[in-house]
Parts: C-alpha cells; sequence; structure tokens
C-alpha cells in the first residue's frame, strides 16, 4: 500500500433539504487510478466539486496529502497541484485553444519557459490539438473538448487529475481513446481520481474502485475482485 | 457642414463619458453577471469629492481626477464587499434592486449632507484652443477627450496584457471553471467592481467639469443613458461598451441638432428600445447560448 494523497473521513455534502453525500469515507493512494462508479444522482459529482471548493463540506474531514483541505476555495485547492477537469468540460468557448491550455497554466504565470515546455508537451501528447491551436475551444467536437480539457488541466503540472465523467456525451470510438490517454498519464506518475458512470470503462482502468449509492459507498474493492462481484455485475455491467 | 463637425466634435466629448459609465456597467455585468444601478450613484460621488477637493483645498483638475479615482475605488471596494457578495448568485431582480435601492441611499445621504442644490464648479481649461471654419474647440474638451482616452487605454492594457485581466477575462466566461483554475475569483470579482466604479467616478467628475455644476442627483440620468449606450454596443463587451459610448454621445449631440434640446433625454432611451427589440445582444455583444 502507498501513500494516501487523497482522504475522505465522513464527508457530508447537504443541498438545502437533500443530503447529497452521507458520510462518505474514501482514499486515493498515490500513483494509483482510482474510479468511483455510480449511478446518474449518486453523488459522484458532489464529491469531487466538495474536494476542490466549488461546493461547502456540511461536515466531515478532507486531507491532501496528510493536510486538511475541508472547505478551502476552489483557486488553493488548485495551487495545491491538484487539476480538477470538470463535468461538461467546460472549455472557454470563446477563447483558441491554445488560450484555452495558457489559462490552464495561470498558477505557473510568472514561469514563462515552463508554459512553454508545457504547450509543447500537450501538444505531443495530443497532436490534434496542436493542429487546430488557434481554433476556437467552441468548435471542437466533444471528444476533442474532453482532450482539450485534460490538456488544460495538465498545464497545472498536478500531481492528481480528477476527471469527472470523461465519457458523457462522447462517441464509444472516442472514449476508448480517450481512456488510453488516461491510462498514459498516469504512467507519466499523476494520480488519476476518476467519476465515472459507465462502469465497465472504470473497472477497466482503475485499479481500486468505489461504488457510490445515494450519497453513500455501498461497495469498494480492487477492480479485478469487484468485476466478479454479482451486484455489480447485475446493477452496473448489465450481465 | 460647420454645425455637422461641431456636433460631432460635443458628441466625442460627451460619448467619452458615457464609454467610461458604459464599460463600468460592461465589468460588472462580465464578472458578476448583474447590472449594477449604482453606476450613476458612484458617478455623482466622483463629481462630489472633485468638487470637495476644488472648494476647500485647490483648483486642480488633475488632483480632482485622482480624488475621483479613489473615491469611486474605494465606495465600489466597500459596496461590493458589503452587500453585492453576499447576493451573488441570487436571483436576477434581487440584485437588480439591491443595486437600486443603494444607488437611492447614497444619492439621499449625499443630499443630507451635501446637500440639495447645484453648487457650480470652477471652470477649467476654458480658453479657446482653436476655431476653425466657425467649429470652436477649447482646451476643455481636447482635456476631456485626453483624459478619457488615455483611461480607456490603461484599462484595455490592464484587462488583456495583465495576469489579473486575465482573471478577470476568465471570470467573467465561468466563474466555476476559473476558480478551478487556480484563480482567486473572489479577489478578482472585487478588483473589477472597484475599476468599474472608479471609472464611473472620473466620469462623473468630467461630466461636473464638463457643464460645470455638481448636484446630489446628477448621478440618475447619465446612469441610465449610460446604460442604453452599454446596452446599444454589447454588454458583455468592453470594446462594444466603448463603442455603445462613443456612438451614442454622438448620435445624441446630431439628434439635439435635428430635433431640439428637449428631446435630448429621449433620443438615447430610443436607441435603447430598438436595440433591446432588434438586436438585445447589441453591436458587439455575442448572444450567450445556453447549451443544457
Amino acid at each position: 500500500m502507498g501513500k494516501e494523497i487523497i482522504r475522505f473521513e465522513d464527508v457530508t455534502v447537504t443541498y438545502g433539504a437533500i443530503q447529497a453525500l452521507q458520510g462518505v469515507s474514501l482514499s486515493v493512494e498515490e500513483g494509483s487510478i482510482v474510479a468511483l462508479i455510480g449511478a446518474n444522482g449518486a453523488g459522484k459529482t458532489t464529491l469531487l466539486n466538495a474536494l476542490t471548493g466549488v461546493v461547502p463540506v456540511k461536515s466531515g474531514h478532507i486531507y491532501l496529502r496528510d493536510e486538511e483541505v475541508t472547505n478551502l476555495k476552489s483557486h488553493i485547492i488548485a495551487q495545491k497541484k491538484v487539476a480538477h477537469v470538470p463535468e461538461g468540460r467546460r472549455i472557454f468557448a470563446e477563447l483558441t485553444i491554445e488560450e484555452n491550455l495558457r489559462i490552464g497554466a495561470y498558477t505557473l504565470y510568472k514561469d514563462k519557459g515552463k508554459i512553454e515546455e508545457l504547450l509543447e508537451m500537450n501538444y505531443q501528447l495530443f497532436p490534434i490539438l496542436a493542429e487546430r491551436r488557434k481554433q476556437l475551444g467552441g468548435t471542437l467536437s466533444g471528444g476533442e473538448q474532453q482532450m482539450l480539457a485534460i490538456a488544460r488541466g495538465l498545464m497545472s503540472e498536478p500531481d492528481v487529475i480528477l476527471l469527472d465523467e470523461p465519457s458523457l456525451g462522447i462517441a464509444p470510438i472516442v472514449v476508448e481513446k480517450i481512456f488510453e490517454f488516461i491510462v498514459h498519464i498516469n504512467k507519466m506518475g499523476k494520480t488519476i481520481f476518476l467519476v465515472e458512470q459507465n462502469a465497465n470503462l472504470a473497472l477497466e482502468t482503475a485499479s481500486y474502485v468505489y461504488v457510490l449509492e445515494t450519497g453513500r459507498v455501498v461497495n469498494e474493492n480492487k477492480s479485478e475482485i469487484l468485476l466478479q462481484d454479482d451486484t455489480i455485475q447485475k446493477v452496473y455491467l448489465g450481465l | 457642414m460647420t454645425m455637422i463637425v461641431q456636433q460631432l466634435v460635443n458628441g466625442i466629448t460627451q460619448g467619452g463619458l458615457y464609454a467610461l459609465l458604459a464599460i463600468s456597467y460592461a465589468l460588472v455585468y462580465g464578472v458578476m453577471g448583474m447590472v449594477n444601478f449604482s453606476t450613476g450613484s458612484i458617478y455623482m460621488l466622483g463629481a462630489v469629492g472633485g468638487w470637495l477637493i476644488c472648494h476647500f483645498f485647490i483648483e486642480s483638475f488633475f488632483l480632482s481626477v485622482a480624488v475621483g479615482f479613489c473615491v469611486g475605488f474605494a465606495v465600489a471596494f466597500i459596496l461590493e464587499k458589503l452587500a453585492f457578495r453576499s447576493i451573488r448568485g441570487a436571483s436576477r431582480i434581487s440584485s437588480l434592486i439591491c443595486t437600486i435601492g443603494f444607488s437611492q441611499l447614497i444619492n439621499e445621504l449625499v443630499a443630507l449632507t451635501f446637500g440639495k442644490a447645484t453648487k457650480g464648479m470652477p471652470s477649467f481649461f476654458s480658453r479657446e484652443l482653436f476655431s476653425i471654419a466657425g467649429v470652436h474647440i477649447n482646451l476643455l474638451q481636447v482635456v476631456l477627450v485626453l483624459t478619457v482616452v488615455v483611461i480607456l487605454i490603461a484599462l484595455q492594457i490592464l484587462v488583456y496584457k495583465t495576469r489579473m485581466g486575465l482573471a478577470i477575462r476568465t471570470v467573467s466566461m465561468d466563474n466555476k471553471a476559473a476558480g478551478l483554475m487556480g484563480i482567486n475569483v473572489d479577489q478578482t470579482i472585487s478588483v473589477a467592481f472597484s475599476l468599474a466604479g472608479a471609472c464611473a467616478a472620473i466620469a462623473g467628475l468630467a461630466g461636473c467639469v464638463y457643464y460645470r455644476s455638481v448636484s446630489a442627483y446628477m448621478g440618475w440620468t447619465p446612469g441610465i443613458k449610460a446604460f442604453s449606450a452599454a446596452v446599444f454596443g454589447g454588454l458583455s463587451s468592453m470594446p462594444g461598451a466603448i463603442l455603445g459610448g462613443y456612438l451614442m454621445g454622438i448620435i445624441e449631440n446630431f439628434g439635439v441638432q435635428i430635433f431640439s434640446t428637449g428631446y435630448r433625454d429621449v433620443i438615447s432611451f430610443f436607441v435603447m428600445i430598438v436595440f433591446l427589440l432588434v438586436r438585445p445582444q447589441g453591436l458587439m455583444g455575442k448572444k450567450k447560448i445556453t447549451k443544457v
């Protein structure tokens, strides 16, 4: 067991009277790919948003490398080498691809050389973005936008990347490609915490998986064990 | 011909004031998605600040501009911290009412302390600079136009060339995503709002010098007219606000020439209504397409 980089302890998040997360505890090991699966409305996005300060945590604690980060503002979390690739990608549609990437490097603003280096790295990783660097973000297809969103996340030189539904609304063939990228990025030494409705993909990609149902972790295990689990097979894999 | 050039000169002078105010609306609308109807009151505060300096201290135009800047910046900073931060994300109607309420409050507080009567402003640079073929241009007009242009250029540099500007533009596009990129959203909104206040206050100071009068209620009409200028140019676009401001000034002055001075206010509101009906995104604004 390696070092934990993210740890949730009994985290609760509420929206008015609705309990979106009800005492969630989980942890993500450094250098791994960990996935969180669950149906629509299970609280997956809320969980990531709680970590990056987009929604307030009502009770419980969140730790990042043993440092408590509960309810810190988004920009402070971003400065702690965590990149959150949000649900729906949230590309800056009116800016070019290159401008989108440069905003991703906002925390490194002063280090111009580093930014150019990271741009080059991302263009090598995603050649399609290099080809279209002057094109507006809004003109990209869903799959390309997802690549741009991931590349934008990488521009801040993060240790951890939080991916929220990277397969959502994207053609299956492109989804496969994106997941190849995710594995590749993990091999570059980045920890990946993946939130995914597509359980099949998540179980294939991640080494450890949590199952979230109506705001609670109902199951967790190594993916090869969960793949054999009867309930998982029935409910999430449709076997 | 003489008339046309003369009205163009007057229009550009006055249009500069509208441009400053319109940019104030556009900045706030950009980062907060809110129309700040207390802009006119901050315009008035800038003028009152300048008057106090000239009356009690020294009759200096440039010192008054500096004081106007500081007053506008400070008042807007406090307003944002005290009031508008807590209503962020509230419905449009409540933020609208809140800004109108603060506008009334500021106007009445000034009326109580400063008095309701209109006070005169000393005349600066009243010397006629030149007059060609019947077109009169005085030094004041040149100074006002240049002051506005310098501020607009400085603002453009700030917004398009600096890190703070990048933050302002990013927050304007998507404040949640901006936060995830490591941008301090609260601080960015605070700076943009304060800068908007400073612009409005400088416009107010320029206005009171131009019309040589100051009063507690002087901000209402220019505030609303500049709002129509901002709508005209495109409320979400800074270049649009500048264009809208200048065009509004020019249209108004030609309109006065064609109809009569009595129609001055009618003209700008007519333009606003036409634009709201025909092209609500303004000349340079983009239609917001919300994908679900």
